[in-house]
């Protein structure tokens, strides 16, 4: 492809700037970009002009854990790599980048909704996350209490229900710990014969609005994970 | 809000390696940034990513921006409506699929004339996108805001694929030969 005609090159820019060059089009052009000054300088012309547009839209809350994923990603929070690594680890970094946002949220969440009346701190906590790793409910446990958290990323359901179930270590029956909010947060109260010290694992599965007709998930499980012990107790 | 001068100066403070001023940077933009990534991934955690990513490189290549490539905002804005474009190529393709229509509401796409503000580059491209055909100033704006290749425009205004890359190519000549003017 010739870049060289001011013609030619004028019109890649734009499309580069529009977004309407994809692929390896466009990381062949942004190699060229650091070559030739002359590109460079048609891209800028665009940039200057069509992002007042963008500049235009209306603003949308960024999600608060964004901030403390990057200050993680970039090493600054304890427990994490730094820079040189954070592009290079893979899917074993997010999770734990997901966990440890998580873990933050919890702590803020401890600190300004729960701190009216004194509270028992949590035993455990439990983050589910999907096959991205991106989390999408907290969970702490006081005693009998779980407190759950919907933090995003959440498949809207309209006639189905998420319902959250623990795996007992005794290789039992799950027992149905009850439905996961699809928005905010809620407190699932644990039956008293319901030993959640023996848990083996939790499970979240589809289910009919309401809950499963059985004592079982009658739909697929679609997320698994396990309790994290934050406290002495 | 912040101005373009305070912004300016948090990036200096940045390419110092200045966390506290990159932090007053990301609280001061995020919230625009955030908006302009997700007109275009359409998916929150998506554009959450791609706002972390373009950040990152923010730290890294403070240094690299000057003034002749434009405001501090319009350079961020290229950081992350690029990081996003990538990212609808690599994710779209997986999920959606190539013919995937995004679900643009229609009261956005039927009223894409963005509100500009008074500055001169803005008044500048509100002038010269007027002069455009409507359909050729909404293609424009359907493939920059929203990220549609030529083949989703074309598809969303059910008009041919030659006549939409027609459209976009000669508005782009003219839009270029205002802003010149």
């Amino acid at each position: 492809m010739n870049y060289q005609t001011t013609e030619r090159q004028h019109q890649l820019a734009a499309r580069y700037v529009l977004g309407s060059m994809r692929g390896q089009a466009r990381h062949k052009f942004q190699r060229l970009l650091m070559e030739q000054p002359k590109l460079r300088d048609e891209v800028t012309f665009w940039e200057l002009h069509l992002n007042e547009l963008a500049a235009q839209l209306p603003e949308q809350q960024a999600p608060k854990s964004t901030w403390l994923t990057i200050e993680t990603r970039l090493g600054w929070r304890r427990g994490q790599s730094s820079n040189p690594l954070e592009k290079k680890a893979g899917n074993g970094w997010r999770w734990l980048t997901g966990a440890l946002a998580a873990l933050l949220v919890l702590v803020m969440l401890n600190q300004t909704l729960l701190t009216p009346t004194p509270v028992p701190e949590a035993d455990r906590i439990a983050v589910i996350q999907n096959s991205e790793a991106r989390t999408l409910w907290l969970l702490e446990q006081r005693e009998q209490l779980l407190e759950v958290a919907a933090v995003g990323a959440i498949e809207p359901l309209t006639n189905e229900d998420y319902e959250l179930w623990m795996l007992p270590a005794s290789g039992a029956a799950p027992i149905s710990l009850g439905l996961l909010p699809q928005q905010g947060r809620r407190s699932l109260n644990v039956p008293a014969n319901v030993d959640l010290q023996t848990i083996a694992a939790l499970a979240v599965s589809r289910e009919p609005l309401g809950g499963s007709p059985l004592d079982v998930p009658s739909g697929p499980v679609l997320f698994t994970t396990d309790f994290i012990t934050v406290s002495g107790s | 809000m912040s101005t373009p001068e305070q912004l300016g100066r948090q990036l200096q403070q940045v390419a110092l390696g200045d966390r506290e001023a990159f932090k007053q940077l990301y609280l001061a933009t995020s919230d625009k940034l955030f908006s302009v990534s997700l007109h275009i991934l359409r998916r929150n955690d998506w554009a959450e990513e791609a706002l972390q990513d373009a950040f990152i490189k923010v730290w890294h290549s403070a240094s690299d921006y000057s003034t002749q490539r434009g405001s501090v905002m319009s350079w961020l804005i290229s950081m992350v409506r690029y990081r996003s474009i990538d990212m609808l190529r690599n994710k779209g393709n997986q999920t959606l699929g190539s013919d995937a229509l995004p679900d643009i509401p229609a009261s956005e796409a039927d009223h894409l004339d963005i509100k500009l503000s008074a500055s001169e580059n803005s008044e500048q491209l509100k002038k010269c996108l007027d002069e455009l055909q409507p359909s050729t100033r909404q293609s424009i704006q359907l493939a920059f805001i929203y990220g549609l290749s030529h083949h989703e425009v074309s598809a969303y205004l059910s008009e041919a694929l030659g006549t939409v890359k027609s459209w976009i190519r000669r508005g782009l000549d003219s839009l270029k030969g205002c802003l010149q003017r």
